[in-house]
């Protein structure tokens, strides 16, 4: 069971089953229509519906097959660390500025992996930030806010 | 007639592309794309999607000039770390590697990096003539198209990004669903109806196919390059001009391999679904069929790295025509260009060439001179190149961070996409990890909301029944090549299957 579960085929049925189960129901509500008139929900109903059956086609080959390859292991490590970083950018951009928005993503993201030397993160994240500041907001001229006074 | 007519154009794109501030965006393009082509775990679609919100600002050829420079460049660039890494920079290089890195290993790296800019030269500079010639003539038959023929044209164009893109068709078929699918989100066109929006006001807009696109193949890239087994090599120097000469058997050689590869990526790069990569590797095995040596491939064959490599960058020009003629891109980096023409307020379509003319022509004219300029970017100045195709990831990746960060905010200044960014590049990295390919998304979440429109379009034309689509010969025509390739994408693997395990069953035997 558990080995079915964690067969790279499977999972992936899986996966495409629950996306297009989710995007069908929901365009469901959405009004129908005609094939001459179509509403809003005809072709996403049509698209959730046809991903399901591929996902169930490929979820049952494998099952037939019983032939399981798992899927490569996982590493949660950089996936946490870098969501974080960017979550570190989005939540500071609108609030401290642009400045602290690229110093903590630096920061944050050189928890993804062991390799990282802390001395040289604070260089790159000086140095990133500096470049920032010249070319995006100086040279280019995007609207950034550089530093909010709280 | 028509033949001189397009010599005109062509002169009159050499006109415009020759002004000083497209020179400069070229230049810029053809460095910033070879930069990010030797860098290791950098691709072309990722530069190419993280540069995109920078050039908003620009007009709409100078940003095309740009991004396609990065495009072509980026191919150089990978082809370099191909051969000196045995670590192909983007997928397309990976067949150089074969032959360039034993040749990097006699300690004769010299000599592939410098056919390797011949070859790119070559095979791109014929292509663009071809490209030249022959869009004009498919606008001719585009003109007559309605929207059952391109809703059938579409759908072949995504069926062939599917069978191109993976080993496993019904993985990249599903891919392109949920491609179509996430490009449901936002308001509908007809009705005015808000999908799959969970009342945030930013998502009417739907979903930016630049932060899709930076999430999978930016963020899941990095990712992917940070678990820890990944190891990386250094690499030696290069020596002056006279170690990258190559002798006078394999100039000899290298003329006939550039003169195939050229021609068949010309051809695969225009057909829907069949980019760079394919025509590389397909250029690579027609080699070692033709060539009387076949057991020196894989240990340095100077035709093995000539022949991918003018391929694939022929194949890269020839991927404009469906893009700029029909507007239906044939792989990832064609749906960026597309999505850059909407962008800057430019309808897709066969109206293009005769509506733009100075951007068509323009950009043409342009990839002739950035593919000069590639030459004496790339040449002279290898050295330079090598040192920074030895920079240590963990350098890297925090910089691609910002550089990703700052591109997405960008797009619409809100930090809501930056969210989406998070949380996409979280599902490519499962997604890649569950060996779904991730250009087929790209492709799907750009044609989605035109296929629906055309789809609307025709069976209100055909009044609800279906049998519109094959009622014009030329739609029925794309429809039944849709069904023959869909055949083909399924016995494929069901006959390989079969003749391993003959094979098998002969060895025990």
């Amino acid at each position: 069971m558990s080995t079915m579960l964690k067969d790279r085929d499977v999972l992936t049925g899986l996966v495409f089953i629950l996306i297009g189960g989710a995007f069908a129901l929901g365009a469901a509500d959405y009004g129908m229509g005609t094939a001459r008139r179509m509403g809003p929900g005809y072709f996403p109903v049509i698209l959730g519906g046809l991903l399901v059956l591929v996902g169930a086609l490929i979820a049952a080959k494998s099952l037939w097959r019983r032939r399981y390859e798992p899927i490569p292991r996982l590493y949660w490590r950089p996936v946490a660390a870098l969501a974080l970083s960017i979550l570190a950018f989005a939540v500071l951009i609108d609030r401290l500025g642009l400045i602290a928005a690229c110093m903590a993503c630096v920061l944050v993201s050189g928890f993804a992996t062991h390799e990282t030397r802390w001395k040289e993160i604070i260089f790159i994240a000086l140095g990133m930030t500096a470049f920032s500041v010249i070319v995006f907001s100086l040279l280019l001229g995007l609207p950034f806010r550089l530093w909010v006074q709280l | 007639m028509d033949l001189l007519a397009n010599l005109a154009n062509l002169g009159h794109g050499f006109t415009v592309a020759l002004s000083w501030n497209y020179l400069l965006y070229c230049l810029a393009g053809v460095i910033l794309g070879t930069f990010v082509g030797v860098l290791p775990g950098l691709g072309t679609v990722t530069a190419i999607s993280m540069l995109m919100p920078f050039t908003f600002g620009l007009d709409p050829l100078e940003a095309l000039i740009m991004l396609s420079g990065i495009f072509y460049g980026g191919l150089y660039g990978g082809s370099t770390a191909s051969i000196l890494l045995n670590l192909p920079g983007t997928p397309a290089s990976a067949v150089v590697a074969l032959d360039g890195y034993p040749m990097a290993q006699q300690g004769r790296a010299g000599v592939p990096l410098f056919m390797t800019a011949i070859a790119s030269f070559v095979g791109g500079c014929t292509a663009l003539v071809m490209v030249g010639l022959a869009a004009p003539a498919i606008v001719q038959i585009a003109m007559e198209f309605g929207s059952a023929e391109y809703f059938s044209m579409m759908l072949l164009g995504l069926i062939a990004a599917a069978a191109a893109s993976s080993d496993m068709p019904l993985h990249s078929i599903g891919m392109v669903i949920v491609g179509l699918l996430l490009g449901m989100v936002g308001m509908d066109i007809v009705s005015g109806m808000m999908r799959f929006t969970f009342g945030v006001p930013i998502m009417a807009e739907g979903i930016s196919f630049i932060v899709v696109a930076m999430a999978f193949f930016g963020l899941a890239e990095v990712i992917t390059n940070l678990e820890p087994h990944v190891h990386r090599q250094m690499v030696q120097q290069v020596g002056g001009w006279r170690s990258m000469m190559p002798t006078r058997d394999e100039a000899r050689r290298s003329v006939g391999a550039m003169l195939r590869g050229t021609p068949l990526g010309a051809f695969l790069g225009a057909l829907p679904g069949a980019g760079p990569t394919i025509a590389s590797f397909m250029a690579y095995t027609v080699e070692k069929r033709v060539s009387s040596h076949p057991e020196r491939f894989g240990k340095g064959a100077i035709e093995g790295v000539v022949a991918p490599e003018a391929a694939n960058n022929a194949a890269a020009q020839t991927g404009y025509i469906p893009t700029l003629t029909l507007g239906i891109p044939g792989d990832a980096v064609g749906a960026l260009i597309l999505g850059t023409l909407i962008m800057h307020g430019i309808a897709p379509g066969p109206r293009v060439i005769s509506s733009h003319p100075d951007l068509f022509w323009g950009l043409i004219a342009s990839m002739w001179i950035g593919n000069f300029l590639l030459l004496w970017v790339n040449i002279p100045f290898i050295n330079i190149w090598i040192k920074i195709l030895s920079i240590p990831y963990r350098i890297l990746y925090p910089a691609i961070m910002v550089f990703l960060c700052i591109g997405v905010y960008s797009v619409s200044n809100s930090a809501f996409q930056l969210f989406l960014l998070a949380g996409l590049g979280g599902a490519g990295y499962l997604f890649a990890k569950l060996g779904c390919p991730a250009s087929p998304l790209l492709l799907g979440l750009i044609l989605g909301p035109m296929m629906e429109e055309n789809l609307r379009r025709a069976l209100l034309i055909g009044r609800g029944n279906p049998m519109v689509f094959l009622e014009s010969p030329i739609s029925a025509g794309i429809l039944s090549l849709c069904a023959a390739l869909l055949i083909l994408m399924i016995a494929m693997p069901i006959v390989r299957e079969r003749k391993s395990r003959n094979k098998q069953g002969n060895q025990t035997e």
